[in-house]
């Protein structure tokens, strides 16, 4: 059994009269210790995708399956637990630290305090100096960084990213890369994250792409 | 939560301080209004209450109203149940009447004019009649002339021989005519009275209601000479209540002696020195500690004239009383008690002394003989008083005065109009200076400044219930502003796992904390400035008035004393209407976005 099982999920929006149809009964399956990326042309249905797998939209049908279970019979805890988000514009709170905004994901999640945030950050290339400034005055790089501290620090099995790299330079982008590398395959975790960077895309283990014909996922070998 | 809303608001000083000086203003201007609305009722209150409309009425309309015409009203309505049926004015047309009709008494004394020592009856007030002022307007019926003690006791014997029937009694007393020989020189006044009194306790100031014999030991041309019988009933049966054997039997069927004892037949013929106090009485001393009287205890009774103590007479207690009540509530004796009429009629005969008649009289005669043996001043007066039983006596407003206080301001005119009519024709026939009947008032000042105060009134009237439904509206919308403007740390919040309910609490926590705050500045901004304002009112109030008094003054000084209560409510009512108005936002976006 896969850990996360995307089974025939179809999306659509509903504009007046109009149906638009952006995932139509797609399936899919991603493993833990893998970094999936997904990549696709502007409108193509990659984020909607993140976001129906984040549980932060519903399929119109088909199901979502974490080791077997629905991830909508307890939302709450998926989103507390099991998944992390990075987002394209960080998605920080703007008046809190590097510390406070990890903090905050801990506290919702009802985590220990104990675990070591500075060691996260650390981890992801921020420095001590900046734990404890607000996140505002750090910079686009290092804010993502923040993001992503946040995101991995209550250790979830999946770790999706929407453009992390977007706002990003190369060099950054790069190490970005190399930490969601590291995080499946030394930390065992479930990266799945969306992309347009082709070049990126071909550094993870498996890509998939949206047909924007078919409305489906089909893996890709970029 | 808690953490994180303050973090928010240290972080955002700005916003929140933008979000307070909303909240500051919007509550200023709510609690403003409503202060300034309450201390213009208060205003206007303590200018009607402060007046007196006042009226020579010579002869024998001996009626004094004390107290506010409200606190009357209030017992009038137990009593009559008038409220619903009477409109202020007739109130006042109903109270005046009700005070110069009041049940009939027998008065002797003397004629103002030194002409004659005089025994007077004045009429009981015919129910049928009400609406018919002149009608009703007492009148001597009859003049008799007395020399000494025994042709005091002679009439009171002579009246209880005609088995108290006021018309025979009102025959009997045409009939009667005795020249004037000598003054009297004992019992002239005897007076029933209620007064509120300060006690200085020795952590608070407050206030007592009691009441008194004032009795006048003098027979001194000059001062009014009166004893009063009081009638028994409404139903013109004459008695005299409490004043002689019979009639303290009869307060023995009425009075309810609940501790000790009512007086034995031969306390009641031969005199004691025994008294039936009021239950609850105390003795207070000179530093304001008080001690409840018990039955068993020595009252001493000083007679002094005000300023010299001159002998003391000590009575034991036997009896503690709780007051004449009939089944509906009504006291029946305070109607005969024509200053208690004017009070609070459900109180003051709960503070009514009971001696035995021959008791009284020994003590009058005591009290003068002990005068004329020390060549004492003449005007003296006999008070439970000093530091044993402390009924300090206010100023006896002298008789002849008619003193009416208003509930509306607006009926002072009507009033006066009305009495008017009432007195022109007993005026009739004598130029000014022979007049008996004279009203003196110096209304129009404060009628113009009753005027400004009740437009200022109405002013901020509106503007206190505009700006709550104004402030509440404000509140909604900056609160919806609010969850608007934070919908992206919202969506972030619920991807971290946050419940919306939770997220939408401790944004209202934030609001709720900055807005206590911005609550009590403006509690207490508003306090200095309704001060600020009030004083700047009075002050223009004062220099209008003609004859501004050092009362009217003192009236307006304490107007200028806040009402903290009144301003604590205010702000915990409105700042109850905000938590609720805006937890019920909360929750509707919360369902919503559900």
């Amino acid at each position: 059994m896969a850990l996360l099982e995307v089974k025939n999920v179809s999306y659509y929006y509903q504009d007046g009269d109009n149906k638009r149809e952006i995932l139509k009964d797609t399936s899919a399956a991603f493993e833990r210790g893998n970094f999936y990326t997904i990549v696709g042309e502007s409108g193509s249905g990659k984020t909607t995708f993140l976001s129906l797998i984040g549980a932060l939209d519903r399929p119109k049908s088909g199901e979502i399956l974490l080791k077997g279970h629905n991830i909508y019979e307890d939302v709450k805890r998926y989103r507390q637990k099991d998944v992390g988000f990075v987002f394209q514009s960080y998605n920080l709170i703007p008046y809190m630290t590097a510390v406070e905004n990890v903090s905050l994901a801990l506290d919702i999640a009802h985590l220990s305090k104990k675990i070591n945030i500075k060691g996260i950050l650390a981890i992801v290339g921020i420095t001590e100096d900046k734990t404890e400034r607000v996140v505002t005055k750090l910079s686009g790089g290092e804010q993502q960084r923040v993001a992503i501290a946040r995101a991995i620090a209550k250790s979830p099995t999946i770790l999706l990213a929407d453009e992390p790299t977007g706002n990003l330079d190369t060099d950054t982008s790069d190490f970005i890369v190399n930490i969601f590398n590291m995080l499946a395959h030394k930390m065992n975790m479930c990266i799945i994250m969306v992309t347009h960077n082709l070049e990126i895309a071909k550094r993870s283990d498996i890509v998939y792409r949206v047909d924007p014909k078919i409305k489906k996922l089909v893996k890709d070998n970029v | 939560m808690l953490k994180k809303a303050l973090l928010h608001i240290r972080r955002n000083k700005l916003k929140s301080f933008i979000l307070f000086i909303v909240f500051f203003l919007m509550a200023l201007l709510m609690t403003f209004s409503f202060i300034m609305k309450e201390d213009g009722t208060s205003l206007k209150n303590i200018i009607t209450n402060s007046l007196d409309l006042r009226m020579t009425l010579k002869g024998t309309l001996t009626y004094g109203v004390y107290g506010t015409y409200e606190n009357y009203l209030d017992e009038y309505e137990k009593i009559e149940g008038l409220k619903e049926e009477l409109n202020d004015s007739d109130y006042v047309k109903y109270v005046y009447q009700d005070i110069i009709t009041a049940p009939g008494y027998i008065t002797i004394g003397k004629n103002l004019d030194d002409t004659d020592t005089m025994v007077s009856y004045n009429t009981v007030r015919n129910e049928n009649t009400n609406d018919e002022i002149s009608k009703n307007m007492p009148a001597i019926l009859n003049e008799i002339a007395l020399d000494n003690l025994d042709d005091l006791n002679n009439i009171v014997r002579e009246k209880r021989e005609l088995g108290y029937n006021s018309k025979k009694y009102e025959e009997y007393l045409k009939d009667y005519s005795l020249d004037v020989t000598d003054e009297i020189g004992i019992l002239q006044y005897r007076q029933f009275l209620y007064d509120m009194n300060t006690k200085i306790g020795p952590d608070v100031l407050e206030y007592k209601n009691t009441s008194y014999y004032k009795m006048y030991l003098t027979s001194d041309l000059e001062d009014y000479n009166y004893i009063f019988f009081y009638n028994g009933d409404t139903e013109l049966q004459s008695e005299c209540l409490g004043i002689d054997s019979k009639e303290s039997l009869e307060i023995k069927e009425d009075v309810d002696i609940v501790e000790g004892r009512n007086f034995t037949d031969d306390e009641i013929k031969n005199g004691a020195r025994v008294v039936i106090i009021p239950i609850n009485t105390f003795m207070v001393d000179k530093d304001g500690y008080n001690t409840k009287v018990e039955v068993g205890d020595m009252i001493p009774v000083t007679i002094h004239n005000g300023l010299n103590e001159y002998m003391t007479i000590e009575y034991e207690v036997i009896g503690l009383h709780d007051g004449i009540r009939h089944d509906d509530g009504y006291v029946e004796f305070e109607e005969r008690n024509f200053n208690a009429i004017a009070y609070n009629v459900n109180n003051s005969f709960n503070y009514m002394l009971i001696f035995p008649e021959n008791t009284l009289i020994e003590l009058y005669e005591e009290a003068d003989k002990f005068r004329s043996e020390n060549d004492l001043p003449l005007v003296n007066s006999v008070n439970v008083y000093k530091d044993e039983i402390y009924v300090n006596p206010r100023d006896y407003l002298s008789l002849g005065d008619l003193v009416i206080g208003f509930h509306n301001f607006d009926d002072y005119a009507k009033v006066v109009e009305m009495i008017e009519e009432t007195i022109d024709p007993l005026n009739e026939g004598h130029e000014e200076y022979q007049r008996d009947y004279h009203i003196e008032s110096t209304i129009d000042d404060y009628y113009q400044i009753a005027g400004t105060i009740e437009s200022n009134q109405r002013l901020f009237e509106m503007m206190s219930y505009v700006s709550l439904v104004v402030v509440l509206l404000l509140m909604i919308l900056v609160y919806i502003y609010q969850i608007k403007r934070r919908k992206e740390e919202t969506a972030l919040l619920i991807s971290l796992g946050d419940d919306k309910g939770h997220i939408y609490n401790t944004y209202f926590l934030e609001y709720l904390m900055i807005g206590i705050f911005s609550y009590f500045l403006a509690g207490i901004s508003s306090v200095f400035l309704t001060t600020a304002i009030k004083k700047m009112m009075v002050d223009q109030n004062i220099a209008a008035l003609s004859k501004a008094n050092d009362s009217i003054i003192a009236y307006y000084e304490g107007y200028l004393g806040f009402d903290s209560y009144h301003i604590i409510l205010i702000l915990f009512v409105s700042y109850l209407l905000f938590i609720l108005i805006g937890y019920g936002i909360s929750r509707i976006v919360i369902k919503e976005g559900n």
